[in-house]
């Protein structure tokens, strides 16, 4: 794979500074900040209603923030209209131009920069090559499928050559085998011509596969803005920590702090915690956090050496291809675990009603104080 | 169609034999060369086409409903374009109260309509002027163009325009070269009813026509008082025929079919 693109300057490309944008009573930004390498792709990620879709129109000049700025390459964008933003949008629909063949739906950018016809026609020619549509010129959007259409919107947004593109759940519309094709080449595209990409999705594995770097975001606030590898193993709030991958969690007292460790009681005996809070006190509450698959699940009651083990019974085994998961009744309630399915035929080799312990590690154990 | 029980098929043929005779025996009386209307028609002559076709009692009128209709329909167009896209794409305080006013003008029997309209563009010295005939026709036809605009408008979707907008199109560019295109459809078929409408329309033609603004309708109406000869039944196939003609050349363009009758 090609490393990211260019990633080296420093300097901030596109800064959203304290975006504030509210609809009547309902806030869809709450004062919103984060700043975007050029050639970075970035993606928005959150569930629905969260501001992701709002925060990218508000890029776009689609949507008038209430308060706070956004700048591209130091300039503030505030007050300059869409159409002289010079930025690349796709569309969830597509939005494509039906009374449009493709060709002039993919030039209409040119068309509208008032490109001599000749040139319109070989950078379209070089647009629909980039995303291997080349046959296809004369169709009207409405005789192509949809994995057609969403490459028809993607070169039409390309050949402007624009500043950021915009990408508003391009791939939500495919079915699963083409979007997973799509996630790799429209990720290839990016790299290959380094274009500054802001990606929504509320697909967190889309997010992760495809992201230099991925914003959470809930209700209108960014919750975390970091690479997927520190999202997922070191996420900085709950609401981060349960909404990407799965979790295991339940609630606990801090009874010590050890240098880097933490001593915590629950219902289940001690258990060590990686790192704190600062703010959680000796006596405070607690919600501690372990992901299924940094959990061991062996037979009998022995702690194995590691540092953390509770007690259960083996509720019910569920076989899923890649993984088999494994459920088990703890005095901490239900723990899902997960095991690899790394040869052919791997059983777990458990039954449900036995006797198991839950193993794990401390330095994958995370706790938040209790909201 | 092959599916359709008999009784269903039967219904289907009555019910196009009662709304398609009525004009096939117009047709049929037009080319008779009986001094009156009879049907089935006596003989068969084109002499009262001859006498409508030279005859300005009646040319002139219909040259002015034309005129009038071509009119009424463009100024419908030019007012519902703007009101569509304000109800549909913005926030307008009231919206439903103001598009029930703007519909309104459908549930007023047209007589009282004309003869309010009278009085009140009296006052400004437009009683029977030509303007004032095309004000009343304009009030009867731009709810039907608003209504059908609003219906295709509101089914497309504003991404689309701001697609557009992000490709650098400003807002004149964006309505002409993708809202316009869009809705097209709609246009068609709301202007080819407000065409048709003010073509037909009798109540307020009556009322705020003079004798050189006449339209085909009330100089039909005048004609009946004291004659009843097939020159009308002539004149009326002249209308039919130029109404067919007028569809045929936008199906061959446009497609009228599925823009008259649209999908939802």
């Amino acid at each position: 794979m090609t490393q990211t693109a260019d990633l080296r300057t420093s300097q901030p490309y596109l800064s959203l500074r304290n975006l504030i944008k509210t609809y009547g009573s309902y806030t869809a930004l709450r004062d919103v900040s984060i700043d975007i390498k050029q050639g970075e792709f970035v993606a928005l990620l959150g569930p629905s209603g969260c501001g992701k879709t709002t925060m990218l129109r508000a890029i776009a000049g689609l949507v008038t923030p209430n308060s706070g700025d956004v700048l591209l390459a130091g300039r503030s964008l505030v007050g300059v209209p869409v159409e002289r933003r010079d930025l690349g949008m796709v569309f969830q629909s597509y939005a494509l131009f039906l009374h449009m063949t493709v060709a002039e739906n993919v030039g209409f950018g040119l068309q509208m920069r008032k490109a001599p016809k000749t040139a319109i026609a070989a950078e379209v020619d070089q647009a629909l090559c980039l995303v291997r549509m080349e046959g296809l010129k004369d169709r009207y959007p409405s005789q192509l499928s949809g994995g057609q259409q969403q490459r028809i919107a993607l070169a039409r947004a390309l050949v402007t050559k624009p500043k950021v593109l915009l990408l508003d759940e391009p791939l939500a519309a495919l079915d699963a085998k083409l979007r997973e094709a799509m996630q790799f080449e429209l990720r290839q595209l990016q790299q290959q011509l380094g274009i500054t990409t802001i990606f929504v999705t509320h697909d967190q594995h889309e997010a992760l596969a495809m992201a230099d770097r991925v914003a959470v975001m809930n209700s209108g606030r960014v919750e975390q803005f970091d690479t997927p590898r520190v999202m997922y193993d070191e996420p900085a709030t709950p609401f981060v920590a349960e909404f990407i991958g799965q979790m295991n969690r339940w609630p606990a007292t801090l009874v010590d702090r050890r240098g880097a460790d933490a001593l915590v009681r629950s219902d289940s005996g001690d258990i060590v915690v990686r790192s704190i809070d600062g703010k959680v006190a000796v006596g405070g509450e607690v919600a501690v956090m372990v992901r299924p698959e940094k959990m061991q699940i062996s037979a009998g009651s022995g702690a194995n050496g590691s540092a953390n083990a509770v007690p259960g019974r083996l509720k019910g085994v569920m076989f899923s291809g890649e993984k088999t998961f494994c459920y088990v009744e703890t005095p901490l309630g239900l723990m899902t675990t997960v095991m690899q399915n790394r040869t052919t035929g791997a059983d777990v080799g458990l039954a449900s009603g036995d006797e198991v312990v839950v193993t794990w590690r401390a330095e994958d154990t995370i706790a938040f104080p209790s909201a | 169609m092959n599916s359709l029980p008999l009784w269903h098929r039967l219904f289907v043929a009555a019910v196009v034999i009662f709304l398609a005779a009525p004009v096939l025996i117009i047709v049929g009386v037009a080319f008779t060369s009986a001094e009156f209307v009879t049907f089935p028609p006596r003989g068969f002559s084109l002499r009262w086409f001859e006498k409508v076709l030279t005859d300005a009692q009646f040319m002139v009128p219909l040259w002015n409903s034309f005129l009038l209709g071509v009119a009424s329909t463009a100024t419908s167009i030019v007012l519902a374009v703007p009101a569509a896209i304000t109800l549909v794409r913005n926030q307008v305080p009231m919206k439903d109260a103001v598009l029930a006013f703007m519909l309104s003008p459908l549930s007023l029997p047209t007589i009282i309509l004309a003869t309010s309209l009278l009085f009140f563009l009296a006052r400004f010295g437009l009683g029977t002027s030509p303007v004032g005939l095309l004000i009343g026709h304009v009030i009867i036809t731009v709810p039907y163009v608003l209504r059908t605009l609003l219906g295709v408008y509101a089914g497309i979707g504003p991404e689309t325009e701001e697609a557009a907008r992000t490709l650098g199109a400003g807002r004149w560019r964006t309505f002409w070269h993708v809202t316009l295109p869009m809705i097209r459809p709609g246009l068609l078929a709301g202007g080819i009813l407000a065409f048709l409408l003010s073509f037909d329309e009798v109540a307020v033609a009556l009322l705020l026509s003079t004798t050189d603004t006449t339209t085909l309708p009330v100089s039909l109406l005048s004609y009946l008082v004291y004659n009843y000869d097939p020159a009308v039944a002539a004149i009326s196939t002249v209308q039919i025929v130029i109404v067919v003609v007028l569809l045929l050349i936008l199906e061959r363009c446009f497609g009228v079919n599925h823009l008259v009758l649209p999908s939802k």
